[in-house]
């Protein structure tokens, strides 16, 4: 799931529930999801070699 | 009243253990309805436990350095007969059975238990304030966070309501109030205390382990908490000649002005100790808090979603919010950050191949007022929850040994902290350091070079 969908459920999902209270919270999970997914710690299928490689640092 | 000094009068007939409980008990009753340190004081309990310790060294039955010592425990964790808080209304009917194994090996020891201490409900936050029993608060100016999670427990030691604590620590929780409220507090390595029959975090990164006066007592302690069969001194470090690594990109970027004085003052010292102190970069540090979100999340969520769908009214509303918020988490991220976990535990042991410890600061800034959810750093405003666990998380997610020595005051009196971080596995290596730093700091701050 993109972090943007993610986000785009999530928010209706705790408005439904009445906690719309979580919209910030759930704003500032999704900028860490980013960041984490940016740096690369997992292997990914999309990858020409799609093996497990070191971690990107943050200025590449 | 050390643990070392307690049992030389102890030994010497000086004075009993229950004289020492009784001067416990009171300053209790004299100072936890201004600081709300204590959910339970259990003061007929530890009347008995202090008059079997005198009898039993009387009849010459010695169980060593914690011998007839009262201390004080994070509610947290299972002792018999009484609830396991969690400083939360959702367990407020709970009763343990049996203790928790940290609990056991303790009451082995001899240890004295005077009480369950405050915390931040669940363990969940860094200041202590969001409690079913009310916030604690700093010994040092009463309208401060005494730093959490551990609040309580800090509190217990720093106004002598016990001699030492046990704690725990998911993300700081023991460093940051001992920080706060100028005490020491280890986090030994991941596992080697146990967590059996206490209630969870994250299992993924809690640890367990002491708040204590000075470094000698985390010691007893951590020996006790072990279940060590051979009790023994800690013996200082030499100094002269040591390599300790500053690293100072992420770590030193968000500091509050007095705090790096201190810090730098520090630093000063052990250069002029004879300590190689050279500045290092973990490379994916800023990734620090992204990655440690999403396993206390994932495991945090676990835990509470049952009790978050039956009663969610029984949390405090900031914790109930955080924990919804958790359940948001997808499993994909808790892999990628268990990855991450990987990387940064790696960098840590690669700064740490050629160097004796880590140090650092513990705490970027002084307790913060109860009630502030940001706090001025420098010229940034930093939300208080993310800067409180800003030096201290990184080192739960890689598990290695870290201790945090009181490090001067600033101009308004708040203690700093600072924090120095061992090799994976070698908890008793770091603390022969710690001992040895802080017999230098003890020093320099009598002679004013600290404040």
């Amino acid at each position: 799931m993109t972090v943007d969908t993610w986000l785009t459920v999530a928010l209706a999902d705790a408005e439904r529930r009445g906690l719309p209270e979580l919209k910030p919270l759930l704003e500032s999970l999704a900028a860490t999801m980013r960041t984490l997914r940016a740096a690369g710690f997992t292997g990914s299928a999309a990858n020409a070699d799609g093996v497990i490689s070191s971690a990107r640092t943050e200025s590449e | 009243m050390t643990i070392d000094e307690f049992g030389g009068s102890l030994r010497a007939h000086e004075l009993t253990a229950l004289d020492v409980a009784e001067a416990c008990l009171e300053r209790i009753e004299a100072e936890n309805g201004r600081l709300n340190a204590f959910i339970l004081v259990m003061a007929d309990e530890a009347r008995r436990q202090a008059g079997e310790a005198d009898r039993a060294l009387a009849a010459g039955r010695d169980r060593g350095p914690l011998h007839g010592v009262p201390v004080s425990i994070k509610d947290l964790f299972d002792v018999r007969g009484v609830a396991t808080t969690a400083a939360s209304r959702v367990r407020e009917h709970h009763v343990a059975k049996t203790d928790a194994v940290a609990i056991a090996q303790l009451r082995r020891a001899g240890a004295v238990i005077v009480g369950k201490t405050n915390l931040h409900e669940f363990a969940f936050g860094t200041t202590n304030e969001d409690s079913a029993y009310g916030p604690a608060r700093n010994p040092y100016d009463a309208a401060r966070s005494p730093g959490g999670s551990s609040g309580g427990s800090a509190i217990s030691v720093a106004t002598g309501m016990a001699l030492a604590t046990l704690g725990s620590d998911t993300g700081g929780s023991i460093r940051i109030p001992a920080a706060a409220c100028g005490i020491v507090g280890l986090k030994p390595t991941y596992g080697e205390v146990s967590l059996e029959g206490a209630v969870p975090l994250s299992t993924t990164l809690d640890h367990a382990g002491p708040l204590a006066q000075c470094v000698g007592d985390a010691w007893h302690m951590l020996q006790a908490l072990r279940g060590d069969e051979q009790l023994y001194p800690l013996a200082a470090a030499e100094l002269r000649g040591r390599r300790l690594a500053v690293p100072r990109p992420y770590f030193c970027d968000l500091l509050d002005d007095e705090v790096r004085a201190q810090f730098e003052a520090a630093l000063d010292l052990l250069r002029r100790a004879g300590v190689q102190v050279e500045d290092s970069t973990i490379p994916h540090a800023a990734l620090t808090s992204p990655i440690y979100l999403q396993i206390v999340f994932g495991d945090a969520a676990a835990y509470h979603a049952e009790a978050l769908e039956r009663a969610p009214q029984l949390y405090t509303t900031p914790v109930r919010l955080r924990l919804e918020l958790a359940r948001y988490a997808l499993a994909e991220d808790y892999v990628r950050a268990l990855a991450g976990r990987e990387t940064l535990t790696r960098e840590v042991d690669a700064v740490l191949a050629d160097r004796d410890a880590l140090v650092l600061p513990t705490l970027p800034i002084p307790a913060p007022p109860l009630g502030a959810t940001s706090v001025d750093v420098g010229a940034s405003k930093e939300s208080v929850r993310n800067v409180m666990l800003r030096l201290t998380q990184l080192f739960d997610l890689t598990g290695h040994p870290a201790i945090s020595l009181p490090c001067g005051v600033t101009r308004a009196g708040l203690p700093c902290g600072l924090q120095l971080v061992g090799r994976g596995r070698q908890t008793e290596a770091l603390l022969r350091l710690a001992l040895a730093f802080e017999e230098l700091l003890t020093a320099a701050t009598e002679r004013g070079q600290i404040g």
